[in-house]
């Protein structure tokens, strides 16, 4: 049997990084990892440890579902997709797609910079990266897409 | 969605230089997209049911959106040891307060035994040793009267709301950089009161009460803060205010908890009257906090029958 301290040691990075993926905010991603290692420290003696993390992930979830409940901001988002029309894709849609040398990190960057028109310390705040990371990853898809634009004549 | 859309610098434009067309073009068809956090959350199914539904959707559909939705694979950034070691430290420390009452009443157990043995014992005294016998009568004075105190008046009891930011908060722009500076300004306060630092987060709020006016936020927990700091006419200045504001997101339970201030604050039938209103809106979209309201009107209810 591992002790609690053993178990945070063994599995925070994978409860972290889905908590940031699902909850897009690092302060919000903070709580829910706390919230489910409380939950685990509460329950430690009834636990089957061999359902880690899986059983930490799905405390995740459900507190971030009650987040997003909270978050008054979901039902417009929803409806406004709900009447959105999509034109023909142009060109530079699909290198950012299916370029094979840019890699998820890349593609995330440049789609939000270029297309959700995302600043770069925006980018940061919602993907857990720092402003430097992101200008790295946008200048590296930029040189590609320059590359691709003159070889190909998008 | 950032405001900015063309703060591109010089390197950008140069790579961007004739594809302007395209990437308008690919604005346009991402419009309405749903934004990355919950596509993010979407593809962590971890939205509620009705919304996980539509933006699952849309992901299905959208090649876009799903690479979006996948995020960053191998970069997704971690905890660094420093985080690591703070978050550790941030749980013990919950997990130890949040055994803390247990531990208070387990070690208070033995004395309240105590005292009642102590009271029993003192009673078992004063009835066998102030037994009439033989001898002169009782004076006046020598009668213990007893008297049985008023019963304390009930209060209602009330939760601790979640935090939640409105629409308006979340779009704010006060700003030509595109950051949200006024959710980066209710960060410490918020904060503090989640943390359950009442008196931090009534300081921090107030001091942006002048500077971000008619902020419902701002205004709504300073008078829950002010409930918790047991100022009861101070949270009814706070949440009458913050009624001004006429947010429908949080008018239901600003509604509940200025009931809840009213009858702290000893205005018991301006409290009923408004528990009343808001019971009878419970069909509303609103129900939660009318629920709450029915069922604080059943404790008053409760509380003035006879026999309590």
């Amino acid at each position: 049997m591992a002790t609690f301290e053993e178990l945070y040691r063994q599995h925070v990075q994978a409860v972290f990084r889905f908590a940031l993926s699902v909850a897009g905010k690092r302060e919000v991603a903070e709580d829910l990892t706390s919230e489910a290692f409380l939950a685990l420290h509460r329950n430690l003696a009834g636990i089957d440890q061999g359902q880690l993390p899986g059983w930490l992930l799905t405390v995740v979830r459900n507190r971030a579902r009650d987040w997003w409940r909270r978050q008054v901001v979901e039902r417009r988002y929803a409806e406004q997709y709900a009447s959105s029309t999509e034109p023909e894709a142009p060109p530079v849609e699909h290198w950012m797609l299916d370029c094979a040398d840019l890699k998820k990190v890349h593609r995330v960057c440049l789609m939000l910079r270029y297309v959700h028109g995302m600043t770069r310390s925006e980018i940061a705040t919602r993907t857990g990266l720092s402003e430097t990371q992101v200008k790295g990853h946008l200048q590296y898809g930029l040189s590609l897409l320059r590359k691709a634009y003159r070889m190909e004549g998008m | 969605m950032s405001t900015n859309s063309y703060d591109w610098d010089r390197d950008e434009q140069e790579a961007l230089a004739g594809l302007e067309d395209q990437i308008e073009a690919m604005r346009t068809r991402h419009r309405a997209d749903p934004p990355f956090e919950l596509l993010r959350a979407a593809h962590g199914d971890a939205l509620p049911s009705d919304l996980q539904a539509a933006v699952s959707e849309h992901i299905s559909e959208s090649a876009f959106s799903r690479t979006l939705a996948e995020g960053l694979g191998d970069d997704e950034p971690e905890l660094s040891r420093e985080d690591e070691q703070r978050l550790l430290a941030r749980i013990t420390r919950d997990a130890r307060k949040a055994s803390e009452p247990a531990r208070t009443w387990g070690w208070l157990r033995p004395v309240i035994a105590g005292v009642g043995i102590a009271a029993v014992a003192s009673l078992a005294w004063f009835v066998v040793d102030r037994k009439p016998v033989a001898g002169p009568a009782a004076t006046p004075e020598s009668t213990v009267a007893v008297a049985t105190p008023p019963p304390a008046p009930f209060l209602l009891p009330f939760d601790k709301p979640d935090v939640k930011i409105g629409m308006a908060a979340l779009t704010w722009r006060g700003s030509s950089q595109g950051n949200n500076q006024l959710l980066a300004d209710l960060k410490p306060g918020l904060d503090a009161y989640r943390a359950g630092d009442y008196a931090t987060a009534e300081r921090e709020l107030t001091a942006l009460a002048s500077r971000y006016p008619g902020t419902i936020e701002i205004l709504f927990y300073q008078g829950i803060s002010k409930l918790f700091l047991n100022d009861p006419a101070g949270a009814v200045t706070s949440l009458s205010a913050a009624e001004a504001v006429g947010d429908p997101s949080f008018a239901g339970d600003v509604s509940f908890y200025r009931a809840v201030a009213d009858q702290r604050a000893g205005n018991a039938a301006a409290a009923r009257t408004r528990l009343e209103a808001l019971c009878a809106a419970k069909t509303g979209p609103d129900s939660q906090p009318a629920a709450r309201a029915c069922a604080a009107l059943d404790q008053i209810t409760a509380a003035s029958s006879p026999g309590r």
